[in-house]
């Protein structure tokens, strides 16, 4: 099948990077690979996305963040925020509770509201359990802190950047875009030393899973 | 009473004569409660005062003949085939036609559920407000029909009566339009050239919707507001603009109007409407403090106008409905009957039923105890309403009540026929009914129209003096432009016929 054995060692090669790199990402489920980062591109004429509606957002958060699904975010700590609070607001249909039998056809005043809400308790609970077990890190993998609690800047935290956004948007993150974040650290811990690298996990996670790449498809 | 101890205050409450208001309120020190000087947000604010509609939906299909216009067998010809009631059941008041039926039943036909129906006492203390103006609709499919109540027939562009006076009265205002309705009466108008701030704000369940007034106060274990303001800034000015999907699908309308709503979540978050809209108490099930929530701190108060509340979601959605108005967040809010089945389990041995299977389209199984169950449940929890608007100071010494109107809309009435002498019948839909507005710039006390003893078909009226016109039938945009005009809305430029007949100084 292979011409001469050069080539085979190159594809062989290949595929064992592409297989480490991916096994890295699947703590959970695995997770196909794309193009790296983002040059600048072409606004389509069209532009026609759809949200992400209720149901479709719990499952994509669960699945990139490796969370269950129902344990995703609880009001209270009892009352499921996709499921059940937020339902309608996330887009979701509640035909037998409220007779409503059509999705929204529109976003709501409320929308982003609660997908921040939905968002930032998934994100928590990642940045906790990352935090407690880094070796075993779905994100945060390997994020090291120092005694007093700052990130201990290495490899491991340029590699949790790519993770997201691979677990996100299946792409890296774009040199611009971890340079956002690696400066953004140093903004936390500006505002809030204490606990500045947690809050850091925690927010990062925030603002890319509420960004409109990840509310839309 | 001076002006400062005349609203929300609980002496006040209780003189007002609300049922069900305890013997606590009246061992309490009878201080003003903060909801008085509450409207921060917008409402009570300069300029102009604004007006407030609230649209209660009697799904299924509300009989004026079972109400404000029922009939004594005295009064008709045919009364043992017409669906009229024996005198004794029927009261007026004031010298006014308005009519109450105070009625009892065992059972609502097939269901167990006892029956005790107490229209008068509503129509006494408010009859003064109540204006009923008789109509003739054009469907019997609910959801149309449901509609067509709220859009008059699509009499102004297709602009609902809510969205027209969330354009009028809602600039400025956080959520204008709160909608709690169902099926119907919780479409969105088809007017294209309604100003976004206009368009309702869908709200399916009210217990809920708090939650979503605050992007994470409540999630436990959140890093500070600051450091959420410097991530929300990372993502709007630096992630999202690089971001290749923003590049390319930005310019999509949901997307633009997705960031739109964004901008503005620091106002709800900073008017801590989470907090505000919350009438809930804190407690073992509900561990608001746990999760660093403060509920309304009158909510003591607002539980005794509404006892219910959670339990029973009209009473829910009414106080809702309230304090969205009264906190200066919305100056119309929907919210009605829903197609579930409710039941007031307080006595476990006796359950009440609060609402039949699909409102008052229970009457196709059993007509005279579905309506009397819902009129009375419709009115009971309107009159709680009243009474906490009433109670409440707007502005300039008004409270909200003299600037609100409460318009009962309905899909349509019923048949008016009944089986000789039956008590109890079925019944299906009639385009021929009235509707019941009530508030302090309604032409209140009057019966618009009339109803004609042979057949109890409603007439129309003179749109400019409101007398009785035998032969005219009033149409569902005339119906609307009375709503609008009496609120004081401009419908110079909309093409509306003027009716007079409907307003105050009529």
């Amino acid at each position: 099948m292979f011409h001469n054995r050069r080539i085979f060692f190159i594809a062989m090669s290949l595929t064992l990077v592409a297989c480490m790199k991916s096994k890295d990402l699947t703590q959970g489920d695995s997770l196909p690979q794309a193009r790296q980062g983002s040059a600048l591109v072409s606004a389509s004429p069209k532009a026609d996305v759809k949200r992400k509606r209720a149901d479709l957002l719990r499952n994509s958060l669960a699945k990139i963040l490796v969370l269950h699904p129902q344990g995703l975010c609880l009001e209270l700590g009892q009352l499921p925020c996709a499921d059940l609070v937020h339902k309608v607001s996330l887009g979701g249909m509640n035909a037998y509770g409220n007779a409503q039998y059509r999705y929204p056809d529109q976003v709501s005043v409320s929308s982003s509201m609660s997908l921040d809400r939905l968002v930032m308790s998934a994100c928590i609970q990642r940045a906790q359990i990352d935090l407690i077990n880094p070796a075993q890190g779905v994100i945060f993998k390997n994020v090291a802190l120092s005694i007093d609690g700052r990130l201990v800047k290495n490899d491991a935290v340029v590699t949790s950047i790519h993770t997201l956004y691979q677990r996100a948007f299946l792409r890296d993150a774009s040199p611009i875009e971890l340079d956002n974040f690696l400066q953004f650290y140093e903004a936390v811990y500006a505002e809030q030393p204490i606990g500045a690298a947690r809050n850091w996990m925690v927010l990062s996670c925030y603002a890319v899973l509420t960004s409109v790449e990840a509310a839309f498809h | 009473m001076s002006r400062n101890n005349m609203f929300m205050n609980r002496r006040r409450l209780l003189q007002l004569g609300l049922p069900g208001l305890s013997s606590l309120l009246l061992n309490m020190n009878c201080t003003n409660l903060s909801m008085n000087k509450g409207a921060k947000t917008g409402a009570a604010g300069e300029g102009e005062p604004r007006k407030f509609l609230f649209v209660f939906g009697a799904m299924g299909g509300a009989s004026i003949n079972d109400s404000f216009l029922a009939r004594r067998e005295s009064e008709v010809k045919d009364a043992s085939t017409l669906n009229v009631f024996p005198d004794r059941l029927i009261r007026s008041v004031g010298g006014s036609d308005l009519r109450a039926v105070d009625i009892a039943d065992d059972a609502i036909g097939a269901l167990p559920f006892p029956v005790k129906a107490v229209q008068s006492r509503f129509l006494a203390k408010y009859y003064q407000d109540i204006m009923v103006a008789t109509l003739t609709g054009t469907s019997v499919a609910h959801p149309v029909a449901q509609h067509r109540s709220v859009t008059g027939n699509d009499a102004w562009n297709g602009r609902t009566l809510q969205e027209a006076v969330a354009a009028q009265y809602g600039k400025g205002l956080l959520l204008p339009n709160l909608n709690m309705g169902t099926v119907g009466y919780a479409e969105h108008g088809r007017d294209a050239t309604l100003p976004a701030y206009a368009r309702a704000e869908a709200v399916p369940d009210p217990a809920f919707f708090p939650f979503a007034m605050h992007g994470y106060k409540g999630v436990q274990g959140v890093p500070d507001g600051n450091l959420i303001r410097m991530a929300r800034q990372l993502r709007d000015q630096q992630l999202e603009p690089q971001s290749g999907f923003y590049q390319t699908f930005g310019a999509n309308p949901m997307i633009q109007q997705w960031m739109d709503y964004r901008k503005k979540q620091g106002l709800f978050e900073e008017a801590d409407l989470i907090n505000r809209l919350n009438p809930f108490a804190d407690s073992k099930d509900l561990p608001f403090r746990n999760f660093g929530l403060e509920p309304n701190k009158d909510g003591e108060i607002l539980r005794e106008a509404f006892p219910d509340i959670g339990a029973d979601p009209l009473q829910t959605q009414a106080l809702l409905a309230y304090l969205s108005v009264t906190q200066g967040l919305t100056c119309t809010a929907t919210f009605g009957l829903g197609m579930n089945v409710t039941i007031d389990g307080k006595d476990e041995d006796n359950p009440l039923l609060t609402n039949t299977p699909t409102a008052f389209d229970y009457s196709h199984n059993a007509h005279r105890s579905t309506q009397a169950l819902l009129w009375h449940r419709v009115l009971d929890t309107l009159d709680r309403l009243i009474t906490l608007l009433k109670v409440t100071e707007y502005r300039d010494g008004q409270s909200y009540w003299d600037h609100s109107m409460i318009y009962i809309a309905t899909d349509f009435g019923r048949d008016k026929k009944r089986p000789e002498n039956a008590r109890e019948f079925p019944t299906g839909h009639d385009t021929n009914n009235g509707v019941v507005i009530i508030s302090p710039r309604a032409n209140g006390g009057r019966v618009l129209g009339g109803v004609d003893s042979k057949t109890l078909n409603t007439y129309g009226f003179d749109p400019e003096t409101g007398d009785p016109t035998p032969g005219r039938e009033m149409q569902e945009r005339e119906i609307y432009a009375g709503i609008l005009q009496a609120l004081d809305v401009d419908t110079s430029s909309s093409g509306l016929p003027r009716i007079r007949a409907m307003g105050r100084k009529a």
